[in-house]
């Protein structure tokens, strides 16, 4: 299923050492982190510019922005990398965008579209056009699509996170030869590609507190339940109302009583593991002074569905300091075997009012260097239309929002090279966008140490 | 099980004169409750709810407890969605609940190929769109997967080739799900390795006949009921050579001595289970639906999965929201403002084998510090009893 081919062109580029090229922290990133935090809410005119910069910089221009018709983008990166290596010439520098900030601050939110979104309804491949042969119905018109460069654009519904700094990551797929949602969400999520019984995230927040000797409160997961956090030793949480903490902190009536209660059962099974839940909420509850409300009529909360309501609780942690580092999001109902067309819009919707809501929260916060949110999905869907939807498929593109290196990475989708099974292939595996995540955004060198990351993408 | 109200309420009389052997008998063979979910064709979708809370009612009533148990253990393998059936489709999910109750105790052959055909399951998994000319994959995938042998024996041919001999289902009027052979392919198809006309009733069948199956489902109810995921090596295949028969399944589990003889706290409470005892013990009536809060609604699964099992239902965020349900409705626990002994409260919270560090900590409740009455100390007792261990395991 893997294109042998693309794997070895990306290893020789993860060869180049992206270390070298990212300037040293400076007094200036202070004050260009401020005029970050200013320039967030300027709306269309200052996207539409760094498009229009990336589009003329050289740098940029080399990753595939002029090649449309044959866009692959990081393959031709390598004499580029190596004159990135001149710091003047990141393009985040150069233009005022966002730069990652100290590694051991630095916040990942994972958000987890479940069931399988369709990349290519995501980020459009308008100037493929067998892209629109494959799908006459349910390909997004050219005059919709939110241009990134003449090759791909954004669906229309996610015009907010089109002004923001993103990177868009092409050909990303899996290596489980299997169409099984459950299957790939083992690797993608469980640590069943790393070779570990616990989850991704899990094995990250280890990583943190053994490693950067990261305190507090490590993993959160705003979704409830999440197998990424299966595992985990270090100190986690699985929440979906931040309110809800309110109730350990009441002094009145027989709340004292109650409390002093939960904390003392012992001596039975699974006892020792309630306990340890309880004294974790209750040290929690002290940490965090009164959780606020969630304002019903705020944008995030209205339009951005559950996901919306999942990332204000992050953010909430985030601004309270209980140290948390890796976040868990997730938006169900992107499997689209059918309506796809009014469902898929609708989800484009919610996560273009969730994320860009987070987003102006963490500006606020002025932490826009500190916090990833990355995209996932268990795959993505197939090339040609089946009525009104599509079957389970493979290669997708994938999104990653922050101080990254903005526009084009990964591989090009291409339409009309599929595999056997009328699929997008895989040319950027799974476990090397998780690679870039853990290594080049954490830090964390022991987890899937034998993935290549992208290079040039943090 | 021993830990379950209503399921000990029917037979705990049983148990004490005749033994456990005959108590096991007596629920297992007792006549199914016949009843149906009331519905017309024409339910609008507020009226959903008014379903699953009859289901909730029933599971509550201490009748046919078993019945009502199994009902829910197989709408967690053979899923469906709540809003899929959404609408004017509502009717869908009655339907699915009556299927379930109907033949909670039959035979896992009947069950399964009258659920694979089922308006709502052909609905949630698409099957109704799945037509000669565009092979729809998702029923035909979640077949195999989930409601019979599991990923192993099949490949993503075999999938491909069973949807295709699958297609040409579709919804009447009424939502019935028929089968229009103008729809549909007939000619054969390979699959695992046999060519021939194959439909979704054959190809069914022959996942039934997999090994495979029947360890899967089995080990399903053994874990449910025991509590542990290495069921007997030979369950299965025990299970296969009795054709599928549920009766025999529960009397082979529940007569086991790991079963008999194992830790009546051997797995976790789900939500769903949590939040039916507290309603009981609460009396709450139909108008109290939160079972969404505390992690888990009946006929509205995370994904066609259904619910993971385990220690999730123990985590910091299950426990704070179980705490949250009990301060919800809390002022039902105690209508009459009178004194309710420790005794009467585990009793009636269903903890009939209570821990001692459990009943320590119940019988060290007490008002000294004047901030509450004794209808104070009832509620107290109440919600520490239900935020016990033992309140949150089976």
């Amino acid at each position: 299923m893997m294109d042998e081919v693309n794997v070895s062109e990306i290893s020789k580029i993860s060869d180049t050492n992206i270390v070298d090229k990212k300037p040293k922290k400076s007094k200036e990133d202070v004050t260009r982190r401020k005029f970050i935090a200013g320039l967030a809410g300027t709306g269309a005119a200052s996207a539409a510019a760094y498009w229009f910069v990336a589009r003329d910089s050289g740098q940029i221009v080399a990753k595939g922005f002029e090649t449309p018709t044959d866009p692959v983008v990081n393959l031709e990166l390598q004499d580029v990398t190596t004159a990135s290596t001149l710091m003047p010439n990141d393009i985040r520098l150069k233009e005022g965008l966002a730069y990652p900030g100290p590694v051991k601050e630095r916040i990942l939110v994972l958000i987890e579209l479940q069931g399988g979104n369709d990349g290519a309804s995501t980020v459009v491949p308008y100037g493929d056009s067998k892209y629109y042969d494959l799908r006459p119905n349910l390909g997004i018109a050219q005059e919709d699509v939110l241009a990134i460069d003449d090759y791909i654009g954004l669906n229309p519904a996610l015009a907010d996170l089109y002004k923001r700094q993103l990177a868009v990551v092409e050909g990303v797929g899996n290596t489980s030869g299997s169409l099984s949602h459950f299957t790939n969400q083992k690797l993608w999520y469980s640590g069943g590609g790393t070779g570990s019984s616990s989850g991704y995230l899990a094995q990250l927040a280890d990583c943190l507190k053994k490693n950067q000797n990261s305190p507090g409160l490590l993993a959160l997961s705003a979704v409830g339940y999440a197998p990424q956090l299966n595992g985990i030793e270090s100190t986690q949480l699985s929440l979906t109302n931040v309110n809800q903490l309110n109730i350990l902190k009441r002094e009145d009536y027989i709340y004292p009583k109650y409390h002093a209660a939960l904390k003392s059962f012992s001596g039975g099974p699974f006892t020792t593991e309630m306990s340890k839940n309880w004294n974790k909420l209750f040290s929690l509850s002290d940490d965090i002074p009164g959780v606020p409300e969630i304002e019903k009529e705020n944008p995030m909360i209205k339009d951005g569905g559950t996901l919306g309501k999942q990332l204000w609780v992050a953010a909430d942690f985030i601004k309270s300091g209980a140290g948390t580092r890796v976040i868990h999001a997730k938006l169900g109902g992107f499997d689209t075997h059918t309506n796809h067309k009014s469902r898929h819009a609708n989800l484009m919707k919610q996560v273009n009012a969730a994320v860009n809501g987070f987003l102006s929260k963490i500006d606020e916060m002025g932490m826009t260097d500190r916090v990833l949110v990355a995209l996932t999905s268990e795959f993505g869907r197939r090339a040609k239309e089946n009525g009104p939807g599509f079957d389970h498929g493979n290669g997708s593109t994938l999104m990653v929002f922050g101080p990254v290196v903005p526009g084009r990475h990964g591989v090009a989708n291409k339409f009309n090279n599929l595999d056997d099974r009328g699929n997008l292939k895989t040319q950027v595996p799974y476990d090397s966008y998780l690679r870039t995540l853990s290594k080049e955004w954490l830090g964390c060198e022991e987890i899937l140490p034998d993935s290549e990351p992208l290079v040039g993408l943090i | 099980m021993s830990n379950d109200p209503a399921l000990m309420g029917e037979i705990k009389g049983i148990i004490d004169s005749k033994g456990w052997a005959a108590a096991v008998d007596h629920i297992v063979d007792k006549p199914l409750d016949t009843s149906s979910v009331p519905h017309k064709s024409t339910d609008e979708s507020k009226e959903r709810n008014g379903y699953v809370i009859w289901y909730l009612e029933k599971v509550n009533s201490p009748k046919n407890a078993l019945q009502e148990k199994m009902t829910f253990f197989w709408h967690g393998i053979l899923t469906s969605d709540f809003s899929s059936a959404g609408g004017k489709r509502a009717s869908m999910l009655a339907k699915q609940i009556n299927l379930f109750r109907s033949k909670s105790l039959t035979n896992y052959r009947d069950l399964l190929q009258a659920f694979v055909i089922d308006g709502a399951l052909v609905r949630y998994l698409n099957a109704n769109t799945n037509t000669l000319k565009k092979p729809n994959e998702n029923l035909s995938r979640e077949l195999m997967e989930l409601f019979t042998t599991g990923i192993g024996p099949y490949t993503e041919t075999d999938i491909r080739e069973a949807a295709k001999a699958m297609s040409g289902w579709t919804l009447s009027q009424d939502n019935t799900a028929i089968y229009k052979p103008d729809r549909g392919y007939s000619g054969t198809t390979t699959f695992m390795g046999e060519t021939k006309n194959w439909d979704i009733k054959a190809i069914t069948e022959r996942l039934l006949n997999h090994q495979a199956t029947a360890d899967r489902i089995s080990g399903f109810l053994w874990y449910d009921l025991v509590g542990d995921k290495n069921p007997p090596s030979t369950l299965g295949s025990e299970w296969m050579s009795q054709n599928y028969d549920i009766k025999w399944l529960l009397k082979r589990i529940l007569k086991d001595e790991r079963f008999k003889d194992g830790n009546h706290y051997a797995r976790t409470r789900s939500g769903f289970e949590y939040y039916a005892n507290v309603r009981r013990v609460l009396r709450l009536g139909p108008e109290i639906y939160r079972s969404q809060n505390v992690g888990q609604s009946p006929w509205k699964p995370p994904n066609v999965a259904g619910w993971p099992s385990g220690d999730r239902w123990i985590d910091a965020g299950s426990l704070l929201s179980r705490t949250q349900l009990l301060n919800t409705d809390y002022k039902k626990f105690n209508p009459e403002s009178k004194e309710v002994s420790v005794d009467d409260v585990l009793d009636d919270c269903g903890i009939f084998d209570v821990s001692d560090s459990t009943l320590q900590v119940m019988n060290s409740l007490n008002n000294d510090d004047n901030k509450f009455d004794v209808a104070g100390l009832t509620q107290l007792r109440y919600r520490v009893a239900l935020s016990s261990p033992e309140a949150n395991l089976l």
